[in-house]
């Protein structure tokens, strides 16, 4: 398994005070270079010895990264914004309670106020096969390992695998797909806004990344629009421990409800794909229904239809389910 | 440069992975010198001298060289190869999409082919025409000594396919039943409509699946250098005569004459029904008795 090391590898350590120094330094060194944020994905990385970059550049020193910030009729949060804050900012809060409750369910205290929303949606996957230096497909590789007849996979996925297994493990990306954020992604060649859900990327498209980050660019920052501003949001996540844990199930609703009735909804589920997973399919068959009993049962029969549960985690099926349902009822609760 | 991957796994032992991507590039730069020398070399030895085409050889004004099942072949077999190794390499190239379906459906496609092509050859019982033999070989490279020396033969005139021809087609076969083998192993270990994955099917080793993966990045390598070559001949200007065949199926009677051996390639063996027009005109023009050594 994984070797713990006292000391990790060697490696050249760039400090950048500035952004454009930052991006330079990408791309000069592209794919030898690793990003360090908050250092809480990284350090387990770099400690096993499981990834040995070349280069790590450290943007904890750029300022421009920081702050959150309101931004016409939605807010603007840098990339660098420690997940604490989010929970405690007042106007993440009046407008986006979701997300400061998806940033409150992320690990232990300490990691909130160290680890970065930019880190959080950023980070890999925490198969332990593939952190543990199997040289699977993840790691460019033939073969997945958590996809053997005897192979530990309570937490793997349910949906959309190919060929690899692993799941996204951010807590607060279901809620950002939800919430129609963007991604502001800089490199030396310009910025462009990637929506969240197109952020994250299956194996399907890139089976050795979890977003569509190139090794030259950097998440500046995350912008969420007013849409869904105030309206009925709901998060919640399901972890073998509550107060610690990756989860194994999580789930993000925002509905817009008119007179009783659902007029618009984002549903999306997190821990059960590579990526977080938004459910078309629900919000097209809720949309102009009450909430009621039978809206709750078709939406989570819709939720779990493509399910392909593995050896060990067919109880993800009815966990996905109920937490879709309760996404639905208890956001207007 | 590596020309393999290999990884090292928590045990401690190095791991076949598959062929190292920068032989993709060896084969494209190798692809490119080829075309060069080739092309300073044909260019510094003047225009081929054709033989001259007698006056009244009774063959028809357009001889069928690739009927319309062949031409609908020829560019299926195009489409799949060109949607395979877009597919397989783009994705490596660092332009990423979902890629997967995409490649094994055209893989299913080119694997359906080679298996029509192959029962197809067998009922025409036309198998040896495409075999380029030892005798052959051993005759042709002779000629091409010959050539290098003295300059071409001008009344050298082959049969349908010349060795050349038959040489591709034989790499061509190698790389296509090896890419092909290996690849509907691979496929296996993925969901598609018609079966589910087995990741683990027949229990092979690590290091077995390193081969087959690395037989078939050699294989598809291969043929990005084959597509080189194939493109480049097929675009030459000495070879139009052939290209233009593949899309309107038919080279001229002077074409015919001049690169053929009508005593090794009877074209009125050879099914030019799709040319009945022209072969009726011919045997009116060229008075009774024409169709016995024309086409028919």
């Amino acid at each position: 398994m994984g070797e713990i090391h006292d000391m990790m590898g060697t490696f050249e350590l760039y400090q950048p005070m500035e952004l454009n120094g930052a991006l330079d330094l990408l791309r000069s060194h592209g794919s030898d270079a690793w990003i360090l944020s908050g250092g809480l994905d990284t350090f387990d990385w770099l400690k096993d010895r499981a990834k040995s970059p070349r280069v790590v550049v450290d943007v904890g020193g750029i300022e421009e990264l920081r702050g959150i910030e309101v931004s016409g009729d939605g807010i603007r949060i840098g990339a660098m914004a420690r997940l604490q804050e989010i929970i405690s900012h007042p106007e993440v809060n009046a407008r986006y309670p979701m997300l400061a409750n998806a940033a409150g369910r992320v690990a232990s205290p300490q990691i909130r106020h160290q680890g970065t929303l930019g880190g959080n949606v950023s980070q890999d996957t925490r198969c332990w096969y593939y952190r543990s230096g199997w040289p699977c497909y993840r790691a460019g590789g033939n073969t997945c390992y958590a996809n053997a007849p005897d192979a530990l996979n309570r937490e793997h996925a349910l949906f959309d695998s190919n060929r690899c297994v692993a799941v996204s493990p951010t807590d607060t990306g279901p809620a950002l797909v939800a919430l129609d954020a963007q991604m502001e992604v800089r490199s030396t060649a310009g910025t462009r806004m990637v929506p969240a859900e197109n952020f994250f990327i299956g194996p399907s498209t890139d089976i050795t990344r979890m977003t569509v980050m190139e090794p030259t660019d950097l998440l500046t920052a995350i912008h969420i629009p007013g849409r869904w501003a105030g309206a009925a949001t709901y998060f919640e996540k399901v972890a073998d421990r509550g107060s610690w844990d990756f989860a194994l199930g999580n789930v993000a609703s925002a509905l817009d409800v008119r007179n009783g009735t659902i007029f618009e909804a984002r549903i999306v589920v997190g821990g059960v794909a590579a990526r977080p997973l938004r459910l078309r399919r629900v919000e097209n068959a809720i949309a102009g229904r009450p909430i009621n009993e039978e809206t709750l049962e078709e939406a989570g029969r819709l939720a779990v239809q493509n399910a392909r549960p593995l050896q060990f985690n067919a109880y993800k099926i009815a966990l996905t389910r109920n937490l879709v349902k309760r996404a639905i009822r208890e956001a207007t609760a | 440069m590596d020309f393999v991957r290999i990884a090292t796994n928590p045990w401690g032992e190095a791991v076949l992975l598959g062929l190292a991507w920068e032989v993709l590039w060896l084969v494209v730069v190798a692809g490119a010198v080829f075309v060069v020398v080739h092309g300073i070399f044909k260019s510094k030895s003047g225009r081929p001298r054709l033989p001259e085409v007698g006056a009244a050889s009774g063959v028809p004004e357009k001889v069928v060289r690739h009927n319309l099942s062949a031409r609908l072949s020829h560019w299926m077999l195009a489409a799949a190869t060109f949607t395979l190794l877009i597919t397989a390499f783009v994705p490596i190239l660092g332009l990423q999409f979902p890629w997967v379906t995409v490649h094994w459906i055209a893989g299913l496609v080119f694997g359906a082919y080679v298996v029509y092509h192959t029962i197809d050859t067998i009922g025409r019982k036309s198998l040896a025409s495409m075999w380029a033999g030892v005798q052959e070989t051993v005759e042709s490279i002779g000629r091409a000594k010959e050539f290098f020396r003295h300059g071409g033969d001008p009344d050298e005139r082959t049969p349908k396919w010349a060795f050349e021809n038959k040489a591709f087609h034989q790499v061509v076969a190698l790389a296509g039943l090896a890419v092909l083998g290996t690849g509907l192993l691979m496929c296996l270990r993925i969901d598609t409509y018609f079966w589910v994955a087995n990741p683990y099917v027949f229990g092979l080793s690590d290091s077995t699946w390193g081969l087959v993966y690395l037989l078939h990045g050699f294989a598809a390598v291969g043929f990005v250098g084959l597509l080189i070559a194939h493109i480049y001949f097929a675009i030459r200007p000495d070879n139009l005569w052939i290209t233009r065949s593949i899309f309107k199926g038919w080279i001229t009677r002077d074409e015919f004459l001049q690169h053929h051996d009508p005593a090794q390639w009877n074209v009125s063996e050879n099914g030019n029904r799709v040319l009945a027009a022209d072969q009726a005109e011919a045997a009116v023009g060229a008075g009774p008795g024409a169709g016995h050594h024309g086409a028919e």
